[in-house]
């Protein structure tokens, strides 16, 4: 017989320090989704695109970051630049499809045909005699400039005008990617909903004890106690890497990745870098996942995935790192369905009020299933909203999480 | 010939239905041995055709093998074919299809899941017909929610 043990009520608190557990209101409340679109995506460097997505001057992909439609394009002298997706004249949206090539170089809004340059220069108002006496002039209107810049090939926007540059926000978290990421070129897009928020998909990128949820990565990763010791590095700004591994795809008949393998990357090599808030870079030695998401209410979240091999590869090398992505990626690879339905039943429980807490309270000396990252991933978000993140309720001290984000992990300086 | 054109049309409406019953060795079974399933996509946001499943017989063989280890929210699917053009020359034959499958979650909610074409390859083999190629071409792009099963 089991000894007689008091049950704590369900719904209190699960006595663990304030950054081993979470408030599921987190993920629910609607004053703290606003914030969170507020005071991170619209404040910190967003991923966009891949640069390969803008081959050609004039070539543009339209994003939304916080609720804001953004153009992302090539200008004629083939800089990445991006502008608010709003006509200054009227606030109508300029593009109205997701991605295109300029004509002529311009960017004509259709309500009033205001045109623009690929630089966001007012080229052109229709009929501009009526603006006489006033200061309505081409010369003196443009598009509101987001700033962009990219790093090994990866697009990233800031909406706001506070934050430091993209290098210092990335620090050296990108290094081990500086390889493979060289000279990649799209070959996967998709694009799924979500009903659930955010941050729980997050999570799955940057947790490894949900691994067991899927059977490729238990029987090709966690099967191996090499794998297991694999660690995870936390770096400032509430980005991670997981060290590489050797992925053991033969146990799922799955074949080996010793040929084509990314420059960089060992035969069967695996590594893992989280950019906060929302990206995962995903290396499996032949082939690159990139990750990223649109909150578009605490419920509702687009994923988008992208898959990327190297533009120079042969038809015959590309159909192979496609076979290698699909594995395990993409609608129909076995890992993304898993995840989703994993945190859609999580949502619903959130939702409706019978999941309280969540625990986030592993300590294994950073190897794989440790939940350090998840720990930093919430301290930087503690800092950014300021709030409670395991009591929305209290007023945010960061001095309660005072030493204790980098528990049982250590911080990369 | 008109035989012929019946019995491709049937295994065409049985593709479906071996999906939906999930036996998947039998549907694995309609395949060549050097047969491949091909699923592919536009993707406008990158203006790209994409391949979303390409796999030869064995691997999926292998991957409908696993699919009780997985945890998959495939939910009951139920294909509707419409089979539209049988062409046989001697051994060969080229067929296409429209189809559209059903989602039945376990509430009973039954909605549009996907919409697309079939457009196969055959070969006559000594028992039957075999698919030396289907390519499945999605009209669909928001699959919800996501399963590895083949459509």
């Amino acid at each position: 017989m089991r000894p007689e043990t008091v049950r704590q009520p369900w719904d209190a608190p699960p006595g663990l320090p304030p950054t081993h557990y979470l408030d599921n209101r987190i993920y629910t409340d609607n004053a703290l989704f606003r914030a969170e679109q507020e005071k991170i995506f619209r404040a910190t460097w967003k991923f966009a695109c891949h640069e390969s997505e803008l081959r050609n001057a004039g070539d543009y992909r339209v994003v939304e970051i916080g609720a804001v439609s953004v153009i992302v394009l090539r200008d004629a002298d083939r800089r990445i630049r991006a502008f608010f997706n709003a006509c200054p004249h009227r606030g109508a949206r300029i593009v109205r499809d997701t991605a295109g090539t300029l004509v002529d170089q311009r960017l004509q809004c259709f309500y009033h045909h205001w045109s623009f340059s690929t630089q966001g220069e007012c080229l052109y108002i229709p009929r501009p005699e009526a603006y006489a006496g006033s200061s309505v002039c081409a010369e003196r209107i443009g598009l509101r400039t987001v700033r962009a810049e990219s790093v090994h090939g990866l697009v990233f926007l800031n909406l706001g005008d506070q934050a430091g540059p993209l290098a210092q926000f990335l620090g050296s978290t990108l290094e081990n990617l500086r390889e493979p990421l060289a000279e990649l070129e799209l070959l996967h897009y998709h694009r799924v909903e979500i009903r659930a928020n955010w941050k729980l998909f997050v999570e799955t990128n940057c947790e490894g004890y949900h691994e067991l949820l899927h059977l490729l990565n238990r029987t090709t990763g966690l099967s191996q106690p090499a794998y297991r010791k694999r660690q995870w590095h936390l770096h400032p700004h509430g980005h991670h890497t997981f060290e590489p591994a050797q992925i053991a795809y033969g146990r799922l008949a799955l074949g080996e990745r010793s040929s084509a393998t990314l420059p960089g990357m060992a035969p069967n090599g695996h590594v893992v870098v989280d950019l906060f808030p929302d990206v995962m870079v995903n290396v499996r030695a032949t082939v690159v996942r990139i990750d990223s998401l649109t909150p578009l209410a605490p419920g509702l979240t687009l994923l988008e995935c992208r898959g990327l091999g190297r533009a120079d590869d042969l038809a015959e090398i590309r159909e192979l790192r496609q076979r290698h992505h699909n594995q395990v990626w993409g609608p129909f690879g076995r890992n993304l369905p898993e995840d989703i339905w994993a945190i859609e039943t999580q949502w619903a429980n959130m939702s409706a009020g019978a999941s309280r807490f969540s625990i986030i309270a592993r300590e294994e000396d950073r190897q794989a299933t440790d939940d350090a990252p998840l720990r930093s991933f919430y301290g930087e978000w503690r800092r950014l909203v300021c709030a409670s993140s395991h009591d929305i309720d209290a007023p945010y001290r960061a001095a309660d999480y005072a030493g204790r984000d980098a528990q049982g992990a250590q911080r990369i300086p | 010939m008109m035989y012929e054109h019946d019995r491709l049309s049937r295994l065409i409406h049985l593709s479906g239905r071996l999906l939906d019953q999930e036996s998947f060795e039998d549907y694995t079974a309609l395949f060549a041995e050097a047969g491949e399933y091909r699923l592919v996509t536009k993707a406008p946001e990158v203006a790209q055709q994409m391949t979303w499943i390409l796999l030869n017989r064995q691997e999926l063989g292998a991957l409908l093998a696993s699919a009780p280890k997985h945890v998959w929210n495939t939910g009951q699917r139920s294909h509707l074919i419409s089979v539209e053009e049988v062409a046989v020359e001697g051994d060969a034959a080229y067929s296409t299809a429209g189809f559209c499958v059903f989602h039945t979650d376990g509430g009973g909610a039954t909605q549009v899941y996907a919409v697309g074409r079939y457009e196969d390859r055959w070969r006559r083999e000594a028992e039957d017909w075999k698919l030396l190629k289907r390519v499945a071409r999605l009209q669909t792009r928001a699959l919800t929610p996501p399963s590895a099963i083949p459509l």
